[in-house]
């Protein structure tokens, strides 16, 4: 599959002004990131605070550029300012707060206000808007206020609001952040579901790394750079590694690592609480 | 504590009322207020107290709603009421006292005819305008009712007035009154988890005590502002050029009928002025 979203050696800084000499301290957030994320993949980022993961992700739709390197969409240049809302249209973006990014107090007319930017003709508004409250299991809710609605409900109004504009990639800028365990089940659900069903590339980020379990592709970050890439259970087992970069590999791995280490013959890479059992009665059925 | 604020605040139904054209209610509620100071004889009076009590029957709002609205300016009324009863100037009224007649006047306070007229007529007048437009706030939906309006300035933008810009700040601050009384609130309690005061000494300190809850709530608005502006830039906004809208304003048959007992009541109340107006 070709790539639709190629970072080139990317740096970003963010400029600090100081209030007493007025200089300019550039604190580096990204330091020479080369990626290329393959279309209809399901990439997860995932490092500790401060590692550059939102920074990374805020370059995909052009709402940040490098300052060396470049980040190309789609054979787009996110520096070439003509083609700046194509960018936006071709990568959607869902942020941590919920509340923070729903425009209107009405859940079907937020989702219709990418459409009405887009200027999308008026008699094709309505069924695009309700297919997307559809994709996310939110038809019921088209009317409601976006404060009567749970986190994760009002998470899955931010994403009807980005596929309504059809988009080929999905950025999560750790989308799952602040909501409770349901919640958070909601949500990456539905993005597994749109990834799997309609195509749509998802890139992930996040700070809990159970989540990067339902990727394809996992990248984990620290200090501005790409530190591991590959598949979930490949990365993951990396216990040491995870360690250094300030992260926890997920329960699972870390207990079959941990019995691994103290001699138990365990087989395969069990990652849910289900595996784990299956891979441990056999071993205790045989004493 | 905050929960309730009613001012402002839309009731969903589909009552017909609640069906016509916003910009239909926003043109007849403007109409109203002015009638509303027209008015000089309880005929008028009576027919807009009619056409009010018909408005909100036909809203089918529940009352204690509507009076829920008036409670906040309870002391306005009084206020108004007090100051034109002893302030209004003309022949102090007088009443028989065991016998003998006493005008009812003390020092620089006089109890006049015109003043106990001006004084109930103002408090009417009151109440008929918060109930006006609390029929107007509460029947419409905040989203429709800021389409209504930049329809109604469309013609501004040709003197370059930013009517997009103005509706689209009217329709995000709608939008985040609730989140922001439930953040209030929360600040609160956390506050007062800590000690702090909001309940008692007098205004000055009371005014004091609020700082503690007002930074916390002005710094979150600018780092919510902040944030919804790129999630809005992410999805294309670009202000309002080529924008285009997935409900338009349409008038049906119920404007009509709104708009011509609109204008009956104002013929009458009119007419009540040029040929009647006798009777108080």
């Amino acid at each position: 599959m070709a790539a639709i979203i190629e970072l080139a050696d990317v740096h970003h800084a963010y400029a600090q002004y100081r209030q007493e000499g007025e200089d300019v301290v550039r604190t580096p957030a990204i330091q020479g990131v080369t990626l290329s994320i393959e279309e209809g993949s399901f990439m997860a980022v995932v490092g500790h605070n401060g590692s550059g993961k939102s920074t990374l992700a805020k370059h995909m739709n052009a709402l940040l550029l490098p300052d060396r390197g470049t980040v190309t969409v789609a054979g787009m240049s996110t520096a070439d300012e003509s083609r700046l809302w194509d960018i936006r249209q071709t990568v959607g973006m869902v942020f941590q707060n919920p509340d923070n990014q729903i425009v209107s107090s009405i859940v079907e007319e937020d989702v219709a206000f990418g459409l009405e930017n887009l200027g999308v003709p008026r008699e094709q508004i309505r069924p695009r808007v309700e297919a997307a409250l559809d994709a996310v299991g939110m038809s019921g809710h088209a009317l409601k206020a976006p404060h009567m609605l749970s986190g994760g409900q009002k998470q899955r109004v931010a994403i009807a609001g980005v596929i309504a504009m059809r988009p080929r990639v999905i950025v999560f800028d750790e989308s799952t952040a602040m909501l409770d365990p349901a919640g958070r089940a909601e949500v990456l659900d539905t993005a597994v579901r749109l990834n799997h069903d309609e195509g749509i590339t998802v890139i992930w980020i996040t700070h809990f790394i159970e989540e990067c379990m339902a990727a394809g592709r996992v990248v984990v970050m620290s200090g501005g750079t790409v530190d591991m890439d590959g598949p979930p259970l490949l990365v993951l087992r990396e216990r040491a590694t995870l360690r250094g970069l300030g992260l926890t590999a997920p329960p699972m791995l870390e207990l079959s690592g941990r019995l691994r280490e103290a001699g138990v013959p365990l087989a395969g890479d069990p990652s849910t609480l289900e595996q784990m059992a299956e891979a441990l009665c056999p071993l205790l059925s045989k004493n | 504590m905050l929960g309730n604020i009613t001012i402002g605040q839309y009731f969903p139904g589909e009552s017909p009322v609640h069906r016509l054209d916003p910009r239909t209610k926003l043109i007849i509620t403007f109409g109203f207020i002015v009638l509303v100071f027209l008015i000089r004889s309880v005929a008028g009076y009576a027919a807009v107290f009619l056409f009010i009590v018909a408005t909100a029957a036909l809203s089918r709002l529940p009352v204690r709603y509507l009076i829920k609205g008036l409670r906040p300016l309870v002391y306005i009324m009084l206020f108004t009421f007090v100051i034109n009863l002893f302030m209004t100037g003309g022949e102090p009224l007088v009443i028989s006292w065991g016998g003998r007649v006493v005008p009812l006047t003390w020092r620089f306070l006089h109890i006049t005819r015109e003043g106990v007229r001006m004084s109930v007529t103002m408090v009417f007048r009151l109440v008929f305008l918060i109930l006006g437009t609390q029929l107007l706030t509460l029947t419409t939906s905040p989203l429709t009712m800021t389409d209504a309006i930049e329809q109604l300035l469309g013609p501004l933008k040709r003197i370059r007035f930013p009517v997009h810009e103005l509706a689209m700040m009217m329709t995000i601050a709608m939008r985040f009154i609730p989140t922001l009384l439930q953040e209030t609130d929360r600040i609160m309690k956390a506050q007062m988890s800590r000690g702090a005061d909001f309940e008692s000494g007098n205004i000055v300190r009371r005014a004091r005590n609020m700082v503690p809850l007002l930074v916390p709530l002005f710094v979150s608005a600018f780092r919510r502002a902040d944030e919804l502006a790129l999630a809005m830039e992410s999805r294309c906004y670009r202000g309002g050029q080529g924008r285009t809208r997935m409900k338009i304003l349409a008038m049906t048959r119920l404007d009509l009928y709104a708009g011509i007992a609109a204008l009956l009541l104002a013929a009458a109340v009119i007419a009540d002025n040029v040929w009647g107006g006798m009777l108080l």
